[in-house]
């Protein structure tokens, strides 16, 4: 590989484990010279948080590609964003041509976004002005386990749109006023479906449930499962709509400013006037 | 009680002994009937995260504020595991607002991604709750985990119940999702307030502090840079909070979609 290699950090939320992280640094290490800095345990829903109770502890963990090289990979004791923040300032020599989060077991779209771990790491690096895409593969409701890294699931048509936009990314660089790539792929997608440019939804996209089996009192379990949406709850054009009502492969670039899109100056003299 | 009431939960990031707290429940509780439901632990930097390994204990207990009782949920969970906790388990009907505050220290600009505080107003909005998030101001770092009762934020607290008495009386556009509001640290109840935009100047540096080498503990804090304030766009937060030293008010949405027209992207992308 030449000294002009584009250089990619690849990083997840579900830990340095998971299928979907090889799965990514399979494709993207044919684009350039991939590390891997992965968080050591799973991380799910952990969104951009910096917990003080992270160790921070690095340790090598090389990976092993399926043409038998081995690439640079790392695991850290820390939240997803805490990994991007320990791999910029202590792991790689330089800032690297992009960054990519995933592929995460799970779909990312509408509004949990702010939950997911996945998508704190591509806060995290975009906040950093590295050119981010965040990649989510899609499970099936009735037998999605988001935390498990279940070896059988097949990463190759995620990987294949991972590649594709990364590659863009690299070539071209992020679009004048996006900060992020956000690549959700259907678990039924095949490399032949269509993508397309999506809004991001404000819906949710997975319902909240307590399961506490004894009083408040006691432990008490809050997960999310995937929300169920009818057809004509979710708007066309967007993230939600394009996996979960058309089967196809969503693309939405994104903003870390979460100001409201409405004329600022008009909102403040409404306020002033009580209308 | 009448029934016509607000109904109000009111929880933080600080956890439910902050004094900060109990300043907001006095203050609010002018509008309707307020439930306090915070964090057992200090959940600042959490975010809107949901961990696997929170407990979701909920310890009903009473607080005597001003000779007042209250009922108050401590529950063992991030700020946004503990508005979920809120309204499913603990408020018997949806509420009519959430207020997550006040904060001990300003959330401003890309700090919101991380904030505990504006991560349960974001729950909130999801839920299609309207919601505030609002943090004063602290001069000294070392006071954000204090939960120090020497800090005055009856002022906050004030400008907190005007415009929560907005949201409640639908004198608010509902394009936005959530209000961020932050104080300086010497608001008084007559602090000009502006709307504002979120600063995208990074004001919040990370620091990593490690001893020894990878194998050790690596601990990462963060510090404010010595930005020229005066330098930043004057419709932000940063802007006027530290160069204005007046109110922010900033509207936030649920949707990031990036300000591009998508069409041209695309066709830019199929090229």
């Amino acid at each position: 590989m030449s000294s002009q290699a584009y250089q990619i950090l690849l990083t997840n939320d579900d830990g340095i484990g998971s299928p979907g992280l090889l799965a990514a640094a399979e494709v993207l290490s044919a684009l350039g010279e991939v590390t891997v800095v992965a968080p050591r345990v799973q991380q799910t829903s952990k969104g951009r948080s910096f917990s003080r109770a992270s160790d921070g502890i690095i340790e090598e963990h090389p990976i092993s590609l399926a043409n038998g090289r081995q690439i640079k990979g790392y695991a850290v004791g820390a939240t997803p964003a805490q990994v991007v923040i320990h791999a910029l300032h202590e792991i790689l020599p330089e800032k690297p041509n992009l960054a990519v989060s995933g592929i995460n077991l799970g779909e990312n779209a509408g509004n949990c976004v702010t939950i997911s771990g996945t998508m704190g790491a591509a806060f995290e690096t975009a906040s950093s002005g590295i050119p981010t895409l965040a990649a989510s593969l899609q499970l099936p409701a009735e037998t999605a386990n988001y935390y498990d890294h279940d070896q059988d699931i097949d990463f190759s048509t995620a990987g294949h749109f991972t590649a594709l936009f990364g590659r863009y990314l690299l070539e071209q660089g992020l679009p004048d006023g996006v900060d992020i790539f956000k690549l959700e792929v259907p678990f039924s997608a095949t490399p032949a479906t269509p993508w397309q440019v999506t809004r991001h939804s404000r819906l949710r996209c997975f319902d909240i449930k307590i399961d506490r089996p004894g009083t408040w009192q006691t432990s008490a379990q809050v997960t999310g499962v995937p929300m169920h949406l009818e057809p004509g709850q979710t708007k066309a054009g967007t993230d939600l709509n394009a996996i979960r009502m058309e089967g196809i492969v969503s693309l939405t670039p994104m903003n870390i400013d979460m100001t409201a899109r409405v004329d600022l100056n008009a909102l403040d003299q409404s306020i002033r006037s009580g209308k | 009680m009448n029934s016509k009431q607000f109904q109000i939960l009111l929880t933080n990031d600080d956890g439910i002994d902050s004094p900060a707290l109990w300043t907001a429940a006095e203050a609010l509780s002018e509008l309707g009937y307020v439930t306090v439901a915070a964090p057992q632990e200090q959940q600042s930097g959490t975010g809107r995260s949901f961990p696997i390994t929170s407990t979701g204990t909920i310890r009903k207990q009473t607080l005597t504020v001003h000779g007042q009782e209250w009922p108050v949920y401590a529950v063992g969970g991030s700020p946004a595991q503990t508005v979920q906790h809120s309204l499913l388990e603990i408020l018997p009907q949806k509420p009519d607002l959430i207020v997550s505050g006040i904060n001990y220290g300003e959330n401003i600009g890309e700090i919101i991604h991380f904030s505990g505080t504006v991560g349960a107003a974001l729950e909130a909005a999801s839920a299609d709750i309207p919601a505030i998030a609002v943090s004063q101001q602290l001069l000294d770092p070392d006071m954000y985990l204090s939960n120090s009762p020497e800090i005055d934020f009856s002022a906050t607290a004030q400008i907190t119940t005007r415009f929560a008495r907005m949201l409640l009386e639908n004198r608010f556009p509902t394009s936005a999702n959530v209000l961020n509001i932050n104080t300086p640290a010497d608001v008084t109840s007559d602090t000009a307030w502006h709307i504002t935009r979120l600063s995208l100047h990074r004001v919040y540096q990370p620091i990593l502090r490690r001893e020894g080498g990878w194998e050790g503990k690596g601990e990462i804090g963060g510090k404010f840079t010595g930005i020229d304030f005066s330098t930043l766009p004057k419709d932000s937060d940063a802007y006027t909070l530290y160069h204005k030293h007046e109110v922010s008010v900033t509207p936030l949405t649920l949707d990031l979609t990036a300000r591009v027209n998508l069409q041209e992207l695309e066709d830019s992308l199929r090229k």
